[in-house]
């Protein structure tokens, strides 16, 4: 019956995790099996096409995002669940609470007075030469002397079955968010499969985890603000930080959006300061705190520290809690385990040997190609040496910077992995295998998460599984012994919700990008409008008096994106039409630039995605798209085809303002974001017209009528001029008309309001940017348009430039005022230092 | 010998500063020759927060925030210190090759606290360069202390005090090719040297006394802060010696504190939010009890 097992071959001395070794299959697998063969092959393979585009439409990733290159990773999961037995994963469970147990107590040891040291019990230099001891987190004693809120812990399975440990998370123990999405997919995926194999839940886990933050906080006597600290987007696992945060209902926050006052710890927002009570943290130990850690790190909140160690604010796992993840420190905790918990060592760990000690080096070097050589301290990423895979040369040198400096190394035994069935091209074949477990601290004890994160290898021959470096993923299934509990995280009653209409709690950052996504989009907006403008220009044989108005065009889109054509201006651009399009190419495609189409699209795109919880699910759709129709087309392409394009690519951008206001609620956020919107909107249509008219040609009606296209305001003038283009009518349509939603006066309006709305936040009042938006409504509201169209002596409408002039900078200081009021946290921070030593030249000093 | 000190630094910014957030170390510790009589500190604008902690190596340590926006700076610590003459450790010394070995298996509280002293830290790694120089100074069965005393000696003949060779981080490396540099260099070298050999080396953060010229009164803010090495034996202890002037440190000296490297101890060090660029100036008094009634009159005038 079991057809899918039939050519299932287990990979030569490796552990089978779905067969004994007379081939049988194990019984905990048999249930789903038959379940799998039920489905049949192209029933899985069809399920499972299906669950592949649910992943990449959540926008499932790993790993970074912060290049032209595009390294955001789909995450990669296989349909097959790892399925462990009860009795083993009680074992399991048991080791893992253990570990957790001694870990805490070595940490709680090692960060107080030091018994292991002064008793000689470890080698003091572990500790003291090692840079994850952070003396400053000395006096932070952690609630209930809990160093460890939550631990991951990376399991393998020897080749005899026994299960080992390969590597402790403590600081940032990632991987559990990734857990509960496999479970998500999976489950919904094979739903009778998942319901009829009994399977343990992982709600209770989490459900542990926010319980326990909960009570960690100080302020006992009130409801506590919990946020999720997280590196940001170029931290490898940004999904799950923003997945655990919708997830556990914690905000996600940066260091910038955090601030030490006293001893305290604060959520900058745009109504004040709100207090911040626990911080599950997901940045290293040296991240966290630029004074008092890693001065270099751009990543923490000043004085985290010190607020840590007052107590006014709870950090998990605590500060500090790094140290355990230290390599050299793993061949001594079996004999910590006796010595701490009076406990013999449940699961085992890898077998590691630290060369800081003499016999043990002279083990190592003795027999040095059954070992994996790895950095004793986590001084350095990954650097781990094959010895048996070297030259005979790279050997020797080995061996040699082991006997110079003993204590950086560590040895390790290369463990082959067991393997476990996956779904690869319609059937099941072995794959490497590694689980990730994770433990979390309750009131009394210690819960661990049924299931976990199971990873495995694409490579046959696999001894070390990294996510890193491309491996899968696949969900964990504990069989119940019994009826499983039902628990979910959704609310369950509607009168334990407050009603909540302000948006108090959006912070500095998260406004801050919203009103620069609405800058860009609209910047890609009229770059994409002249763009075509031009464009259309050079590919229709439309108009019978030639195109008199391209240079002109082509001058002020050097001005828009602050690129000029190389060799000069293009005075003739028909019959230098290979200059022309290379200089178009480069200011639509080239990435290298700092503010062209691409430059524009790219950087709407990337905010679009830091604010993605705070924009509707249609705006994300649109801005995703962005930048794929951008890639449809190639420079080498011909120039209609790019027209196309561009034509194509202001159907999102002109739906971006509209879908903003129809399905954001009206709030702070959605202010911020029209504003920069308006600002941009304003401030370029002055630079447009300023170029293009200030100077007048001697014949003016193309430029004027080109003028009207880029403002897509042609049809707005026929219908009410039904004549040639003149530049008063002009000048009134594209600044004065406050009916005109593109004029200058419409935009102005609107800043205006927002500006209004938002000193309604608490504790602000009547301020000067709002007396200035004021001001320059009026301004442009009274000013006499007819009075600019002349020109000066020398051929200039010196009026005009001075008018168009004085809005771009009224604007633009709206636009600092504005930054400096709400938005100046998103600042950075710089290191201050003093000196020692007579009189240096000052700038000497950074 | 009783000493007021005074040691005021300014911050100037190029840009307005939003927030500053700052770690001192410019309140001497007290030490078995060293009271502190009185300290006062005082930070302009008024700090937000301003809070006095002991450090991991026992140093007094001063956590403030500046929350005003502001665009200068200024830290001003005033102190009246006593110093003593230090006891002399009558003990003979271990060979300088005897030390490691002996630290590492010892579960004595000062063996343990100093055996810390002998790995890198963030500024002072060992390094090849540092181990040739220190060489020549570790004749066979050369008592520790010895070694360092000879240490001082040469680094204080062979090398040139230039307060404009180095900055904060020229390495040692480049110290020793140069051969040029101020107290710090000096120190971060000889402390350098020291753990090149296996030996625990400190560096020590404070202030030394200065002569005027002959005939000539103190000016005023002409001293300056400044810095010298502890190197470590476990049957004598500590022994100070300051590599700049040559000499082990005396009545003299005060100190405010040590740690492995300037990072432990630097008086001022602090990150802030704004600022553009920044420049620095120091001006420190330290004025002994024999002149105190000349420098009064000085100021009335």
């Amino acid at each position: 019956m079991n057809d899918l097992t039939h050519s299932y071959k287990p990979i030569a001395g490796t552990y089978s995790e779905l067969m004994d070794t007379n081939g049988a299959v194990r019984p905990q697998w048999k249930p789903m099996l038959n379940q799998l063969n039920a489905y049949g092959t192209t029933n899985i393979s069809n399920r499972w096409s299906r669950a592949q585009r649910v992943i990449a439409q959540n926008g499932v990733t790993y790993s970074a995002f912060d290049d032209p290159k595009d390294t955001r990773r789909p995450w990669e999961l296989d349909p097959i669940p790892m399925i462990i037995s009860p009795d083993e994963w009680d074992f399991i469970s048991d080791g893992l609470i253990q570990r957790m147990h001694l870990l805490n107590t070595m940490l709680a040891d090692l960060y107080g007075d030091q018994q292991l040291l002064k008793s000689g019990t470890l080698p003091s230099e572990l500790v003291l030469a090692n840079s994850a001891f952070h003396r400053s987190c000395c006096p932070i004693n952690p609630v209930d002397n809990q160093y460890l809120t939550m631990l991951a812990v990376d399991l393998a399975r020897a080749p005899n079955g026994a299960w080992r440990v390969v590597k402790d998370r403590t600081q940032t123990p990632s991987g559990a968010g990734y857990a509960l999405e496999n479970r998500l997919v999976v489950s919904r995926t094979f739903p009778t499969m998942f319901r009829d194999s009994n399977v343990e839940r992982l709600a209770g886990f989490f459900a542990a985890l926010r319980d326990r933050l909960t009570e960690l906080s100080p302020r006992k006597n009130q409801s506590p603000r919990i946020v999720i600290l997280t590196p940001g987007m170029q931290s490898e696992s940004y999904f799950e930080h923003a997945y655990l945060s919708r997830y556990l209902g914690f905000p996600l926050v940066q260091g910038n959006d955090l601030t030490v006052r006293g001893n305290q710890v604060f959520l900058k927002t745009l109504g004040g300061l709100r207090q911040v009570d626990v911080i599950l943290r997901r940045q290293n130990d040296s991240d966290c705190d630029p004074l008092e850690l890693n001065p270099a790190s751009i990543l923490g909140v000043p004085g985290l520290v010190q607020a840590a160690a007052s107590g006014e604010v709870v950090i998990a796992n605590a500060l500090g809690s790094g140290l355990a993840e230290t390599p050299a420190l793993l061949p001594f905790y079996p004999m910590l385990c006796r010595r701490l918990l009076n406990e013999e060592p449940k699961l085992f760990t890898v077998p590691t040997l630290w060369c800081g000690q003499e016999s043990e080096m002279n083990q190592v070097l003795k027999n040095l190609d059954r070992w994996v050589i790895k950095r004793a301290f986590q001084d350095s990423h990954d650097h781990t040496l094959f010895p048996q895979r070297m030259l005979p040369e790279e050997r020797e040198q080995l061996i040699h910077d082991i006997k110079d400096d003993p204590r950086r190394y560590i040895a390790q035994e290369n463990t082959a992995l067991s393997a476990s069935p996956c779904w690869v091209d319609g059937q099941l074949v072995p794959r490497h295998s590694m689980l990730r477990a994770f433990v979390v601290a309750t009131r009394d004890g210690w819960k661990v998460m049924p299931g976990g994160l199971a990873r495995t290898s694409s490579k046959t021959d696999s001894t070390v599984v990294s996510m890193d470096r491309g491996g899968g993923s696949k969900d964990a299934w504990i069989p119940a012994r019994g009826e499983v509990s039902r628990l979910s995280l959704l609310p369950k009653d509607g009168n334990e919700i407050k009603l909540s209409r302000g948006e108090d709690n959006l912070s500095s950052r998260v406004a801050d990008n919203l009103f620069w996504l609405g800058r860009y989009v609209q910047r890609a907006e009229l770059q994409t409008r002249m763009l075509r403008t031009i464009l259309r220009r050079l590919t229709e044989e439309t108009i019978p008096d030639g195109t008199p108005e391209l240079p002109e065009l082509l001058k002020t889109l050097s001005v828009m994106t602050n690129q000029k054509p190389v060799d000069g201006p293009i005075l003739d651009p028909i019959q230098e039409m290979d200059r022309t399009q290379r200089y178009l190419c480069n200011v639509i495609f080239n990435h290298d630039l700092s503010s062209n189409l691409h430059h524009a699209l790219g950087n709407a795109g990337r905010i679009g995605a830091l604010v993605r919880d705070r924009v509707s699910m249609d705006t994300w759709r649109i801005l995703d798209r962005l930048d794929r129709e951008l890639h449809s087309v190639s420079p080498d392409d011909e120039l209609t085809d790019i027209h196309d394009m561009l034509d194509d690519l202001l159907v999102p951008l002109s739906a971006f303002s509209g879908l903003g206001f129809e399905s954001m609620t009206h709030g702070y956020g959605w202010r911020f974001m029209d504003m920069g919107f308006r600002m941009e909107r304003a401030v370029m249509n002055a630079l447009i017209l300023s170029e293009l008219l200030v100077q007048p040609q001697a014949y003016e009606a193309p430029v004027l009528d080109a003028m009207l296209e880029i403002g897509s305001s042609s049809i707005t003038y026929r219908t009410r001029y039904q004549s040639n283009v003149a530049i008063y009518p002009l000048l009134d349509l594209l600044i004065a008309d406050q009916s005109n939603p593109r004029s200058i006066a419409f935009q102005l309006e609107l800043i205006n309001e927002h500006i209004r709305e938002l000193s309604n936040l608490p504790r602000l009042g009547q301020l000067p940017e709002q007396i200035k938006a004021t001001e320059l409504v009026h301004f442009v509201e009274g000013f006499d348009l007819s009075l600019v169209t002349a020109v000066n002596a020398q051929g200039r409408r010196d009026k005009l430039e001075s008018f168009l002039n004085t809005i771009v900078e009224r604007v633009e200081s709206l636009s600092v005022l504005i930054t400096e009021r709400y938005l100046s946290h998103a600042q950075s921070t710089q290191s201050l230092t003093s000196l020692t030593g007579g009189d240096r030249h000052p700038e000497e000093f950074r | 010998m009783i000493y007021r000190l005074s040691h005021k630094t300014i911050f100037e910014y190029s840009s307005p500063v939003t927030f500053v957030y700052n770690t001192l170390h410019l309140k001497p510790r007290p030490l078995p020759w060293q009271s502190v009589l009185s300290s006062r500190l005082t930070v302009l604008p008024e700090p937000a927060t301003l809070s006095e902690h002991i450090d991991y190596f026992g140093n007094v340590a001063t956590f403030c925030a500046v929350e005003d926006k502001h665009e200068q700076m200024q830290v001003l610590i005033e102190s009246e210190v006593e110093v003593r003459p230090r006891a002399i450790s009558s003990q003979s010394g271990l060979a300088w090759n005897e030390v490691l070995p002996k630290l590492q298996h010892s579960t004595l509280d000062a063996d343990l606290d100093a055996f810390q002293f002998c790995f890198d830290s963030a500024i002072v790694k060992r390094c090849k360069d540092a181990l040739d120089y220190a060489e020549p100074s570790c004749a066979n069965g050369r008592a520790a202390h010895d070694v360092a005393i000879d240490l001082m000696n040469r680094i204080h003949t062979e090398f040139t005090f230039d307060p404009v060779a180095t900055n904060v981080s020229t390495p040692v490396e480049e110290v020793l090719r140069t051969k040029r540099g101020v107290c710090q260099d000096f120190a971060h070298l000889m402390i350098c040297c020291l753990r090149s050999i296996g030996l625990p080396a400190r560096y020590n953060s404070g202030y030394i006394q200065t002569a005027p010229p002959p005939g000539k009164p103190r000016l005023q803010g002409a001293d300056a802060s400044h810095a010298w090495v502890g190197v470590y034996c476990p049957a004598n202890g500590w022994l100070d010696l300051d590599p700049t002037n040559n000499k082990p440190a005396d009545e003299q000296f005060i100190t405010i504190g040590w740690g492995r490297d300037y990072k432990d101890i630097s008086p001022v060090s602090g990150v802030m939010v704004g600022g553009g660029k920044h420049t620095v100036h120091a001006e420190v008094d330290m004025i002994p009890e024999t002149e105190f009634s000349q420098s009064q009159q000085q100021q009335q005038q």
